[in-house]
């Protein structure tokens, strides 16, 4: 976590810069971004596809992905809301990822919630309506079946995944160390 | 690796069908009606010809690829799920491949089987080179160790409403969202 740890750098021009410090790949497909929140400082790397345009069926204005702070969507990762029959019709539900969310390269999630300090490894798929509560770690290529709730402090693994360990009191301030460290590194070569 | 110069494309589409624009269509390929291709799909025809069936939704990151030289039939109400990857030599009608799983060649895929999250069906190791694998219908893949098991056809009616539901609603949304291809 410290000043020694390696830069992560990319290429200059490949990523765009906005006024909140998001630093979104022009690589990444983004579609309905109008439907779409980043909370700053987010980034998201190359190849991601966040499906802004799967939105609710009523009429009006709606949020279908939302992003806290310090959050990462790794290479190839996609992201998108999941999707039921409520009274009779089909819909969309909107997704929220919190603060201090990094998601690994390659993953598919489709979760309803994630909350902050989440850290889901590489090659993870997350079903439809998965809740992942505060603090929890899924590791890497871990499959979490739909309707899932992962508990906070909980450390998951498997196909279909399962709860293997439990993670220290400290890990909060960790994780944000962590997300931290890695936005300051990652920048522009 | 050299391969022979591809086959030229030729995308047959049905007029109700939805084919977003930032899809990677090659080869001879033909949809029917009611289909919805989701933006960053990718279907290679790349031996011989690809016929998808009425009502399928191919989501983004699917691959379905065609290398022999036959012609490949995907049958009707199939939903490919995020990131699957399908080989197989035929496929029948309402089947679920569920995210990232993958069907290799030499397969033929019946009615109504699922391909959960993360699994990998080849043909079964006693098969002689060359031989071709039947899979039952209601065969269910499943787990770790890409286990098959039967479904007793339990809430079916009630998965197939669910289907109808969705596609009906894709086909509203996503043509708001994203770039269509012109269909003929």
């Amino acid at each position: 976590m410290g000043a020694f740890e390696p830069m992560i750098t990319y290429e200059k021009g490949t990523y765009i810069e906005t006024d909140t410090g998001n630093k979104v790949s022009r690589k990444a497909t983004i579609t309905g971004a109008t439907n779409i929140i980043l909370g700053g400082k987010s980034i998201i790397q190359t190849g991601s596809i966040l499906r802004g345009d799967l939105r609710r069926s009523t009429a009006g204005q709606h949020v279908v992905i939302t992003m806290g702070r310090y959050c990462l969507i790794g290479e190839g990762s996609i992201v998108r809301p999941p999707g039921k029959m409520y009274k009779g019709s089909f819909t969309f539900y909107p997704l929220r990822i919190s603060d201090f969310v990094h998601i690994g390269p390659n993953c598919i999630v489709e979760a309803a919630s994630i909350g902050s300090g989440v850290e889901i490894g590489k090659n993870c798929i997350i079903g439809k309506f998965v809740v992942i509560k505060d603090l929890a770690v899924i590791l890497p290529d871990t499959v979490l079946p739909e309707g899932t709730v992962v508990p906070s402090m909980s450390i998951w693994s498997g196909n279909p995944g399962k709860l293997i360990d439990t993670l220290p009191e400290t890990y909060q301030e960790t994780m944000e160390a962590k997300c931290k460290s890695y936005y300051q590194r990652f920048r522009a070569a | 690796m050299s391969r022979t110069a591809a086959p030229p494309s030729k995308i047959t589409a049905h007029s109700r069908s939805i084919i977003c624009q930032d899809t990677d269509l090659r080869g001879d390929i033909t949809i029917s009606e009611g289909c919805v291709v989701h933006p960053k799909a990718t279907i290679l025809a790349l031996g011989g010809a690809i016929v998808i069936g009425k009502n399928c939704v191919i989501e983004e990151g699917t691959i379905i690829v065609n290398r022999n030289k036959e012609i490949m039939s995907i049958g009707d109400n199939n939903h490919f799920v995020v990131g699957c990857r399908i080989e197989a030599i035929s496929v029948g009608n309402w089947n679920t491949f569920q995210p990232r799983s993958t069907v290799s060649s030499n397969i033929i895929i019946a009615d109504h089987c699922t391909f959960s999250a993360g699994t990998t069906l080849l043909p079964a190791p006693t098969l002689q080179e060359g031989e071709i694998e039947t899979i039952p219908p209601y065969t269910v893949i499943y787990g770790e160790n890409s286990e098959r098991r039967k479904w007793d056809g339990t809430g079916q009616l009630t998965e197939q409403n669910l289907r109808e539901k969705h596609i009906e609603y894709l086909r509203e949304i996503v043509p708001k969202y994203n770039r269509i291809r012109p269909t003929t």
